[in-house]
């Protein structure tokens, strides 16, 4: 492995990563799409580097928001438990998927991205008065978080458990499979069913992103599918380039800059789409 | 003739070389790093199994120490997989 591979490595993993970061979502969904379009790395590398990718970027992000007391740890745990055994079924399943498939759920992930972009998120209505019962309850997850202004606290429930479970294998089985957070699957999961304010469930989605990338980290690494060569320039790109994108994420707020984005996604996925049918029209293949 | 042999210093000469030889060779540090980045979530939740032991909230302590178990069992089926990537 030359140097200038590692260099090409790492600015394209910086520049996917800063991309990511500036939609404020995780740069996996970014990494993966130019690393295999751009470096000629095979797909099944470029998921098993961007998963150390996605742990090394939730991590940093994620202190941030436990020091603002916006994350939900017992409720995250809890949903960590369907994560994780998604993660599991994932790495299970992508030994026997051919590369074709990966590419072809990648387009449809890059997709339903783009659609969520496009559709803006408004704030769940969150019955705290009703009737407390379930598992919720049970588990004692119901709590509450700091407001922006004053700092009053706000309290707030944890609704439809187990519709939310089954959404997050769900999430948890495609990180494993694509190397990416899923922030994508965990959102509908906690707006639609479990209710929880936006801010609690950015916080708490990006909790768990770290437990559920490990479970098939771990099973990567051990298995020797993480090449250091790839995944370490990766990750280091990654990293900083997470950090340069939170930076920006101020100027990305105006309609026009929103759209470009939407734009670049549904390109990302069209030539996702193009290689799980086999033909290539950028870059080469290693 | 008097034969010479400081066979401890040799031992620790060969110790010192052993590390060093170890040490710049890039694909075994940026290893150490991958793995040292996927250990952090599984300290984290350990952490939490422990918080909640001395909180004595056993059902959540149950909980996260299933959540352990599936993450250690993903490196245990992992040993037992054939290499795919490459």
């Amino acid at each position: 492995m030359s140097f200038a591979h590692v260099a090409i490595l790492f600015s394209i993993s910086l520049g996917a990563s800063a991309l990511g970061g500036m939609l404020g979502m995780a740069g996996g969904i970014f990494v993966v799409p130019m690393l295999t379009m751009f470096c000629g790395v095979d797909i099944r590398q470029a998921i098993a580097a961007s998963i150390v990718s996605v742990i090394a970027c939730s991590c940093g992000s994620a202190a941030s928001y436990l020091r603002h007391r916006l994350t939900n740890i017992r409720l995250a745990i809890v949903l960590e438990l369907a994560t994780t055994f998604g993660a599991l079924t994932g790495v299970f399943l992508a030994g026997r998927l051919p590369a074709s498939f990966l590419f072809f759920l990648f387009a449809v992930i890059l997709l339903l991205s783009a659609q969520q972009m496009l559709a803006r998120r408004a704030e769940p209505e969150n019955p705290t008065t009703t009737a407390r019962t379930g598992w919720g309850t049970s588990l004692r997850l119901h709590s509450s978080y700091p407001a922006a202004v004053g700092g009053a606290e706000i309290p707030y429930s944890v609704e439809r458990l187990p519709i939310g479970m089954m959404l997050m294998y769900g999430a948890g089985l495609v990180s494993a499979l694509l190397g990416i957070g899923s922030g994508v699957l965990k959102i509908p999961a906690m707006d639609t069913a479990l209710r929880l304010p936006l801010k609690v469930s950015s916080a708490t989605s990006n909790f768990m992103i770290g437990a559920t990338a490990a479970a098939s980290a771990g099973a990567y690494l051990v298995r020797g599918d993480i090449v250091p060569a790839i995944a370490g320039p990766v990750a280091l790109g990654s990293v900083v380039g997470a950090a340069v994108g939170a930076r920006i994420l101020i100027a990305v707020s105006s309609e026009r800059i929103r759209l470009l984005f939407v734009g670049v996604l549904a390109l990302l996925a069209i030539q996702m789409l193009l290689d799980a049918f086999g033909i290539h029209l950028v870059g080469g293949r290693a | 003739m008097e034969v010479v042999r400081d066979t401890r210093l040799e031992r620790r000469i060969a110790a010192v070389l052993q590390l060093g030889s170890w040490l710049p060779s890039g694909a075994r540090i940026v290893t150490a790093g991958i793995a040292l980045f996927i250990a952090l979530p599984i300290v984290r939740v350990a952490m939490m199994l422990f918080g909640f032991l001395r909180l004595g909230d056993f059902r959540i302590a149950l909980v996260t120490a299933l959540v352990l178990a599936i993450i250690i069992l993903g490196f245990v089926a992992g040993m037992h997989m054939d290499v795919v990537a490459g």
